[in-house]
């Protein structure tokens, strides 16, 4: 089995999108919803019942395939923690935050003491863009305060690759932090280093799809230089722990 | 069968490649059954001149005749042509490559166009690199930025003729953003190895046909594997993928000197048999 921890929705292209997938031997897909038709980095609550819907859709569509994480806007506040209820109890499996507010933030502190409570994971953006982060986007330094605030809360920081090199040696030291090597160019070696430091259980395989490509993606954990037995841990074994698959 | 016309040699000055040296990319060659692969030295990229990093990886790479060298020119050096001329004499070469973001050039400036006009003279292609690296991710010391496509393609297009152009590392957004000009320019072609998103090399073939479209890895900085699922597993046709994997070379390499088109000639045919 191989689990992808990082995929978007698009209208109308979710057929395509299990399709290709399945091309890549890829049988579940962990779905958030950032916008219906483009991604809203601080949505309203309107705007965010609308996007979970359609996560809820694409997992009364493919039963069997999606795996649905909740997006949240933690400047939302209790409204916040009865969207994440609203999901949790139609069967989503994690929570999603994207740039709305950072990792370190109080409002974030709200919703991660929240999902922790509920035993489910965090999926939080984050990157260390040499061009700079957006106002409320995360960076490893955030995610690692969060991680501080809620040692049993199961947290993957996005993007192996935007958070780089600098990204792993924050994390290193924060068990409850797992990357996923979601998005970004697929890029030599920074897989294997992140192996080495972190150790492959903390490592996740994630696509970033539609804006990125299955098979790219998948190709940096079969084309790292890892063992056999790291690679099925980044692919399946670690996801399906997290998820209690 | 495939033909790699877009890879590299040597270090990456920003961070630390196992897989660099010319021994690790022949066996990755043989491993993924790469029988021709044009290959340009990274460290030249940085050089104030890169014509010794190019010798040095002609030394390396001349005995292996599955390597054919695209050596890194700078355009606004005054000795390109002088080094051109002479390596002409000693070895195949199956083009050039410049960096405009790298090596800062002035695209509306006389020194390119006089660059493009002499060089048209050689009828060899002209491998335009677009990108290296994610931008957001690039060192911080770095002053690179995005190469504006539209501005250098209409100096090129008025200035340089008769031998192909290959676009390596576009994306498909800019593709479709530029398949006009791929469709009114016969002889202008790109690579793979920067094209990503769900059904992108169907979407990119629908755009400016599949003749256009070469198979590139941006080896060694990108994995292999990445590369060739990439075409494997893009819902297109056996056929449609040999083209894209070696055919339309044979479309790229006419427009090589008649020297070198025999010696590519004589090697795909002993592979081919």
């Amino acid at each position: 089995m191989i689990i992808d921890s990082h995929v978007h929705f698009e209208q109308d292209r979710l057929d395509e999108i299990v399709a290709f997938a399945r091309v890549s031997e890829i049988d579940k897909l962990c779905i958030s919803t950032l916008g219906t038709h483009s991604y809203i980095p601080a949505p309203t609550r309107e705007e965010i019942i609308v996007c979970n819907n359609a996560t809820l859709m694409a997992m009364e569509s493919y039963p069997d395939v999606f795996v649905g994480f909740c997006y949240l806007n933690p400047n939302d506040g209790c409204e916040a923690l009865r969207e994440m209820d609203r999901c949790l109890e139609r069967g989503m499996k994690g929570v999603k935050l994207w740039i709305a507010s950072k990792a370190s933030s109080r409002e974030v502190a709200q919703i991660a003491e929240h999902a922790m409570e509920h035993g489910v994971p965090l999926l939080q953006h984050s990157s260390n863009k040499t061009t700079g982060n957006s106002e409320f986007g995360s960076n490893s330094s955030d995610v690692v305060i969060l991680a501080e605030r809620f040692p049993k809360l199961t947290i993957i920081m996005a993007h192996l690759g935007g958070n780089g090199y600098r990204g792993v040696a924050d994390v290193e030291k924060h068990t409850n932090i797992f990357i996923d090597t979601s998005g970004g160019e697929p890029t030599v070696g920074i897989t294997e280093h992140a192996v080495n430091t972190l150790g492959a259980e903390r490592i996740l395989f994630g696509s970033d799809v539609p804006g990125r490509s299955f098979d790219v993606q998948i190709g940096k954990i079969f084309g790292a230089g890892i063992k056999d037995s790291e690679k099925d841990l980044i692919l399946c074994g670690n996801m399906k722990r997290i998820l209690k698959l | 069968m495939i033909i790699d016309v877009n890879a590299f040699i040597g270090q990456w000055p920003f961070y630390a490649l196992s897989d660099c040296t010319t021994e690790v990319f022949k066996r990755t060659l043989d491993k993924h059954n790469i029988q021709l692969a044009l290959v340009s030295s990274l460290d030249g990229i940085f050089h104030h001149d890169p014509q010794f990093a190019n010798e040095r990886l002609l030394e390396e790479t001349v005995a292996d005749y599955r390597i054919i060298n695209v050596p890194v020119i700078n355009p606004e050096l005054p000795s390109w042509e002088k080094i051109l001329d002479r390596d002409l004499k000693l070895h195949p070469i199956a083009g050039i490559k410049i960096l405009p973001n790298y090596h800062l050039l002035n695209l509306d400036g006389d020194a390119f166009r006089e660059f493009l006009t002499r060089f048209s003279k050689y009828d060899l292609p002209l491998i335009i690199q677009l990108r290296m690296e994610d931008l957001r991710e690039k060192h911080p010391l770095l002053s690179v930025g995005e190469v504006n496509l539209r501005e250098i393609l209409d100096v090129v297009m008025t200035n340089f003729h008769k031998s192909a152009i290959l676009l390596a590392g576009i994306k498909f957004s800019e593709i479709l953003t530029h398949k006009q000009d791929f469709r009114e320019n016969p002889l202008m072609f790109c690579d793979t190895s920067w094209i990503e998103g769900v059904n992108s090399m169907k979407r990119s073939v629908d755009a400016i046909g599949i003749e256009k479209i070469l198979f590139g890895s941006h080896s060694p900085l990108f994995y292999m594997e990445s590369q060739i699922f990439k075409i494997r597993r893009s819902g297109l046709s056996e056929s449609e993928q040999g083209m894209i994997f070696h055919d339309n070379f044979k479309r790229y390499a006419p427009a090589l000197r008649p020297i070198k088109e025999k010696v590519f000639t004589k090697q795909l045919n002993q592979k081919e048999n």
